[in-house]
């Protein structure tokens, strides 16, 4: 049996097998029915390779080629589709969606006619290679050049942003991509006459589908996965094994050995990381519940006799008691400030211990950023009102447009710097400004405060690090709320900025929010580090 | 004069809004669990309701859900007032009709009556 034969069959069986296992497991997701649609179409081709390479009629082999490439002509649709809806774009890139699947149906019903494939004839050691028509070019351009490399490129563009597992699977996706649409395109030259590269697609087909089934199986399908790999991995074996002892000559047998051999190592490889994998998620689930109750313990809990401590002390100074004796007035001015300091701790500390679990999740929806400011400015203006200093909003008269973030999380990132600039102001106030252009929306927060020594810029953010100047006035502080403003604005994929002239000039914070973005929902997140 | 109704279950909070609002001149009722405010609720038709999310029996978010189905008391403004801080619980409340949503112990009491005026007016 021919080496080609075998390898088309097994690959067009495996396609099959593996893109039913993740249908199957949630037919509902979209990355998972696109997968299946893809492997389909592979399994097309495939098939309908290893009929077209037995034939020993060119009637029947042009029938064959034929359909061999209404499955090529089906692949890169699908892998658009399916890469968009990993990086989710899907909606974004609704557009390009539809011109693919409508070019896709005019090539899918063109596949049977002679303008498409218009005869077989012998090149090399194959009998009956196909040979393009003359709208084969559309194709190859259109849809197999323009929808894979766009597919391609947005998966490199993800990886820009992308971090931890979610960065892995995509470097999984664009290296089987490179390989499985890199080994395709050796079969084209032959159709249009030049016999000038061994059609290597089919032996690195199996890597292809390899290398997608894995990164696929990573996007919430755990549970079945390292019984799928195993699986995938000995009958991949056992059939390389089976081609590299049935190939016929010396440089298959290499080829077909060499691939054997890696696949060999790669597949105990990857096993060994899965094994690895699931026991150390199932642990950091085990912690992570437990750190789930504990904060919402704490944060209910502690917050509770807080807010009655910060009330009632709030409410005798205001005078709702009666008027205040003036030895009194010291004490229940510190109860109040040193329970809301205490507030802002917990706060801080929730915010962190959620952030060091590792995986945040955004809650990302089109917000109005102007809106946004404004409720930050409403939950501080008494606090600024209090200390007597002003608060100005230059709020801008333009529309602003809707920006995707988690309002919640960019909220806590700016009432954190407004509530730092009250707390280090002691006279004068603090203005807000916002500004835009075309990547970023910025916030701009000034104060008249205390000011930044230049060489303490750079420490603001860290954690527990606070000026000197903060130390001197204000001792119940932490440090942490620019360190958890500065992790939130990050998540967004934006920047926060400090500047000061130095002690006594103010200090100016710049927040940075990127109108188009494109924030994962759902992220590792590095901590920054003393580096960052 | 504009009636509130309290949904609080922790007595030493429920007191300090109630002694706060009626100091600003509204006549406040307390009531500790969902059943008992909506009871309530139909009762005296206040002008808004502070709600806890955390509360005995149910969540608050009933007291959103069940309050929509009573034409008498299903436009009443309400004004969720808890701890709980994170993005699901918020999305819950402004999905079934919360008009704002404060953290108890982020805000002084007068800062909340702040805000109920402002809701009122």
């Amino acid at each position: 049996m021919d080496f080609y034969i075998i390898s088309s069959f097994l690959n067009g069986i495996v396609a099959i097998l593996f893109g039913w296992l993740i249908f199957s497991k949630n037919w509902k997701n979209v990355t998972n029915w696109t997968f299946f649609l893809m492997n389909i179409s592979v399994a097309i081709w495939n098939l309908a390779y290893c009929v077209w390479f037995s034939r020993t009629d060119p009637v029947s082999a042009l029938y064959w080629s034929k359909m061999l490439n209404l499955g090529a002509t089906l692949i890169p649709i699908f892998y658009l589709h399916w890469t968009l809806s990993i990086v989710n774009l899907v909606k974004e890139k609704k557009n390009i969606l539809i011109f693919g699947y409508l070019f896709t149906l005019f090539c899918s019903v063109l596949s049977f006619s002679d303008f498409y494939i218009k005869s077989v004839v012998q090149v090399g050691h194959f009998l009956f290679w196909p040979q393009a028509g003359p709208l084969y070019s559309l194709f190859l351009i259109f849809g197999y050049y323009f929808l894979t490399i766009y597919g391609m490129y947005q998966l490199f563009k993800a990886r820009k942003w992308a971090s931890g597992e979610k960065r892995h699977q995509i470097n999984y996706v664009i290296l089987g991509s490179l390989l499985g649409f890199g080994g395709g395109a050796t079969n084209f030259p032959f159709m249009y006459g030049f016999n000038i590269v061994e059609p290597i697609g089919q032996p690195l087909v199996i890597f292809y589908i390899i290398i997608f089934a894995l990164a696929t199986l990573r996007y919430h399908l755990f549970e079945i996965k390292i019984i799928l790999v195993e699986f995938f991995v000995g009958i991949m074996s056992l059939a390389l094994a089976f081609l590299f002892l049935f190939s016929p000559t010396g440089i298959l047998k290499l080829i077909s050995g060499s691939v054997f051999f890696l696949f060999v190592i790669f597949g105990i490889y990857f096993i060994r990381i899965i094994h690895r994998e699931i026991a150390g998620k199932e642990e950091a689930e085990r912690i992570s519940r437990l750190k789930t109750e504990f904060i919402s313990i704490v944060s209910h809990q502690l917050r509770t006799p807080l807010a009655a401590i910060r009330g009632y002390a709030d409410m005798i100074i205001k005078g709702d008691y009666g008027i205040m004796p003036d030895g009194l007035k010291s004490p229940i001015n510190y109860i109040h400030d040193t329970s809301v300091s205490m507030i802002k701790t917990v706060n801080n500390l929730l915010s962190i211990s959620r952030l060091e679990r590792g995986k945040i999740e955004l809650k990302i929806q089109e917000e109005d950023v102007l809106k946004l400011i404004c409720d930050c400015i409403k939950d501080v203006k008494l606090a600024a009102k209090e200390k007597k200093l002003y608060l100005k909003y230059n709020k801008p008269k333009s529309e602003y447009p809707l920006i995707k973030m988690d309002a919640e999380k960019i909220k806590h990132a700016l009432t954190n710097i407004l509530n730092n600039a009250i707390l280090y102001t002691l006279e004068g106030g603090i203005t807000i400004k916002v500004s835009k252009n075309k990547v970023f929306v910025t916030i701009e927060i000034k104060d008249t405060g205390v000011g930044i020594e230049k060489d303490e810029i750079e420490k603001v953010f860290l954690s527990f690090s606070r000026g000197e100047r903060g130390r001197e006035l204000y001792t119940q502080g932490t440090g942490l709320g620019l360190y958890v403003a500065k992790s939130f604005v990050e998540m967004h994929k934006g920047k926060i900025i400090c500047e000061s002239e130095g002690r006594n000039k103010g200090t100016t914070f710049y927040i940075q929010i990127p109108i188009i973005s494109q924030i994962p929902l759902r992220q590792d997140f590095n901590l920054p580090t003393k580096k960052s | 004069m504009k009636k509130i109704l309290i949904i609080e279950d922790e007595k030493i909070l429920a007191e300090m809004y109630k002694f706060k609002l009626e100091k600003e001149g509204f006549e406040v009722f307390n009531a500790i669990d969902v059943d008992a405010g909506i009871e309530i609720a139909q009762k005296k038709i206040p002008n808004l309701v502070i709600l806890d999310m955390l509360l005995p029996k149910e969540s608050g978010v009933n007291y959103l859900i069940k309050s929509k189905a009573i034409k008498s008391i299903s436009s009443i403004p309400v004004l969720v007032l808890s701890n709980f801080d994170d993005t699901e619980t918020k999305k819950k409340a402004f999905e079934n009709g919360a008009k704002d949503y404060m953290i108890k112990s982020n805000h002084d009491p007068h800062e909340i009556v702040e805000r109920v005026k402002e809701l009122l007016s």
